[in-house]
């Protein structure tokens, strides 16, 4: 499934910033849970959700998320 | 103090969410027995009005459960956070679940009375129980494999 392919660093980028899943959780408007799902890839973020991630933890969508090599970029 | 609670009230409120599902989907299965045998009285002339009582709570539970499926229960708790985009994609996914095995079964019973005499109307509770049950049981297992992590 092209959905499993999508890398996501979110867990490193929030550790930098200190922040916790529920404090990133309100900030963008979703459950922590949806935090916890995106990070271990169980669930692939919408582009509005992906962005308003970027924005609360300032940096690019594509510092937070990618495809891997064999996928081509 | 720096914590926002919000989330945590979230957390909290979904949890009860799951639960109150899942005592639903036990309560709802474990009448199933008794409503089939009020339902063959009704539908014979023989029921009383303990019968239509149970069909009736029967119904009105199914209705509920079906509801709290499909909008999530905004019309109790109005937080966005417990319908963000994880639990509509869950719940879509349960619904195409649910709706896929209830064709299915409604397909085996249509075989089925090809074949032996089957009394419809005896099947229906048990068709209106795969149709909220199935989505609904689907729907607590992808919420709690969310909370774990996958």
């Amino acid at each position: 499934m092209a959905d499993a392919a999508l890398r996501n660093r979110l867990k490193d980028a929030r550790g930098e910033l200190g922040f916790t899943q529920a404090e990133l959780a309100a900030r963008v408007g979703v459950s922590r849970k949806t935090i916890n799902t995106v990070e271990n890839a169980v669930f692939v973020p919408s582009t509005i959700l992906a962005l308003r991630l970027a924005a609360a933890l300032g940096c690019k969508v594509e510092d937070l998320f990618s495809l891997p090599p064999e996928h081509g970029r | 103090m720096s914590k926002p609670s919000k989330p945590l009230d979230t957390d909290r409120a979904m949890k009860g969410r799951i639960r109150g599902l899942s005592v639903g989907i036990i309560f709802l299965s474990a009448t199933l027995g008794g409503v089939l045998a009020a339902t063959g009285r009704i539908a014979t002339h023989q029921g009383r009005a303990v019968d239509e009582v149970r069909v009736g709570a029967f119904l009105l539970l199914a209705s509920v459960l079906l509801a709290i499926l499909l909008t999530g229960g905004r019309w109790v708790i109005g937080n966005p956070a417990m319908n963000d985009e994880l639990v509509r994609a869950n719940r879509a996914k349960a619904v195409w679940l649910g709706y896929v095995v209830l064709i299915l079964s409604a397909m085996a019973l249509y075989v089925a009375m090809l074949f032996n005499e089957v009394d419809f109307t005896q099947m229906l509770p048990a068709l209106i129980l795969i149709g909220v049950v199935v989505p609904a049981i689907c729907f607590v297992a992808l919420e709690r494999k969310g909370e774990k992590g996958g």
